[in-house]
């Protein structure tokens, strides 16, 4: 047999691979039983539970050492966001940054190659 | 199986020892610079903005040929992932291919959604920023007729559009990965299930529904391909292109948006539990959305290995509506090689500008 010769990273991708696609077909099989769905149902409910107790944690925590909070950044940051939001609305209502149509723009009468037109 | 007296050849050991010895050198000095490198850069076509209100931002991508066609190209971005997934990089970018074969592309993108966000619901998506963007567009290029596009959910908001304008401007609609019978979406069957998903305590004290919620199902449902895609990376840490593109494609991937909660609500329990848009009760703005109301020409696209969105969800593009000329591609490939890759540069995007181009004049 005219085979190539053993090459040690090829069979090491192709382990990857094999690994890779086992791997995923069990998952596969799994995340489509009901088992799957208790479980998932549940642990996004008790990571949003868990999310939500250690923020309001924190939050306390922050307040007593007279610092500032995720939600007050996010707040201030949602703030910014909306005037940077006006700003740029202001800047494309006064025509900076659209440009309009002009004659510079290019023409519209374009056709398809007699090629690709043949088989409609 | 290989000869054992190949394997024991001295000179074809050495050759690939050197090889190796000079690949694993590589490795670890480039392995050093991926790990302090700086984000690698995305979307590089010249575009403008034209409009923007909140989360949602109307680009135009200037067009590169003295001569295009006719009538001008919308694309919707899925709301959970950012364009320049369209326009990757030089070679393998979607856009780029349309602007060169002459086509006048827009894209309705969407930036993270704030807090004061959350209500946005899909009447906001489908009945507001879409004809928003499209009469814009009307106006910038005087033209009445436009091709309406969509990838993943995005696909599903041209759709939904779609159907609710009826015969209208829409003369074409491209559909790429686009879910619209959602019985068949079975991952998030299993993770949005009736039974044990509390949607509303998600939408209530997260407001914003973040990347994570979902992701972590994609994870789930394939647990091996972030570690054997690392595995990879490293295995080809000496292949600059590899390395490029596994950068530009982790880094869209940990840029998934959160989404509204009000927009997830609707999604989980109308589109997901109800299967609405393919039973007909879905309403938006008030109106029924009926998929027989869609009369442009279709253009289905769908992945052979998507994993996220099988081919049975896209069905009744192609069986429920009126449309008298609907053609569907598969492609070989997963969700992403639809619209990022150097194969479907090769492959699919000269189906899509074949079709296209006949009807875009």
């Amino acid at each position: 047999m005219a085979d190539k010769p053993f090459n040690p990273v090829q069979a090491w991708q192709e382990v990857v691979q094999r690994w890779e696609h086992e791997l995923n077909a069990w998952s596969g099989q799994f995340t489509k039983s009901e088992e799957f769905s208790a479980m998932i149902g549940q642990a996004t409910k008790a990571t949003v539970y868990a999310q939500k107790a250690m923020a309001e944690h924190t939050e306390t925590v922050l307040r007593s050492l007279n610092l500032p909070s995720k939600s007050q950044i996010e707040e201030l940051s949602e703030r910014l966001a909306v005037i940077e939001d006006h700003i740029a609305q202001i800047k494309l209502q006064l025509g900076d940054g659209a440009p309009k149509p002009s004659g510079t723009e290019p023409r519209r009468t374009r056709t398809p190659k007699a090629s690709s037109a043949s088989d409609e | 199986m290989s000869e054992p007296l190949e394997i024991l050849d001295p000179e074809v050991i050495s050759k690939q020892v050197r090889e190796e010895v000079d690949r694993a050198l590589k490795r670890n000095i480039k392995g050093l610079d991926f790990l302090i490198a700086d984000r690698e850069p995305v979307g590089h076509m010249p575009k403008d903005a034209l409009y923007r209100d909140g989360t949602a931002v109307l680009y135009r991508y200037r067009p590169l040929l003295d001569e295009i066609y006719r009538v001008p190209l919308l694309v919707v971005s899925p709301p959970t992932n950012r364009g320049y997934i369209f326009d990757l990089a030089k070679g393998q970018s979607f856009f780029e291919y349309l602007l060169q074969q002459g086509y006048d592309v827009y894209n309705l993108d969407w930036n993270p959604p704030r807090r004061d966000e959350r209500n946005l619901d899909f009447d906001d998506y489908v009945g507001r920023f879409i004809p928003t963007a499209l009469d814009l567009i009307a106006e910038q290029t005087g033209e009445s007729d436009i091709t309406l596009a969509g990838y993943c959910a995005g696909g599903t908001l041209a759709t939904i559009y779609a159907a609710m304008e009826g015969a209208g401007r829409i003369r074409n609609l491209i559909t790429l990965a686009t879910p619209v019978d959602f019985t068949h979406m079975h991952l998030f069957q299993t993770w949005a299930d009736k039974r044990y998903f509390d949607v509303d305590l998600l939408v209530r004290e997260l407001e914003l529904i973040p990347p994570e919620i979902m992701l972590g199902a994609f994870d789930l449902a394939r647990p091996a391909n972030r570690t054997a895609g690392r595995v990879n990376l490293w295995t080809n840490m000496w292949n600059d292109e590899f390395v490029k593109s596994y950068r530009m494609f982790d880094r869209w991937a940990a840029e998934t948006l959160p989404i509204p909660g009000a927009y997830f609500g609707t999604l989980i329990k109308d589109l997901m539990w109800r299967n609405a848009l393919v039973e007909g009760t879905l309403e938006i703005c008030g109106q029924k959305i009926d998929l027989s109301r869609i009369e442009a020409s279709i253009l289905n696209i769908v992945a052979k290995h998507d994993h996220v969105v099988a081919h049975e969800s896209t069905a009744p593009l192609m069986t429920q509506t009126s449309s008298q000329d609907r053609e569907e591609i598969v492609s070989k490939g997963g969700h992403v090689s639809l619209v990022a890759g150097p194969s479907a540069l090769r492959r699919l995007w000269p189906r899509v500008d074949e079709w296209l181009g006949r009807r875009s004049t």
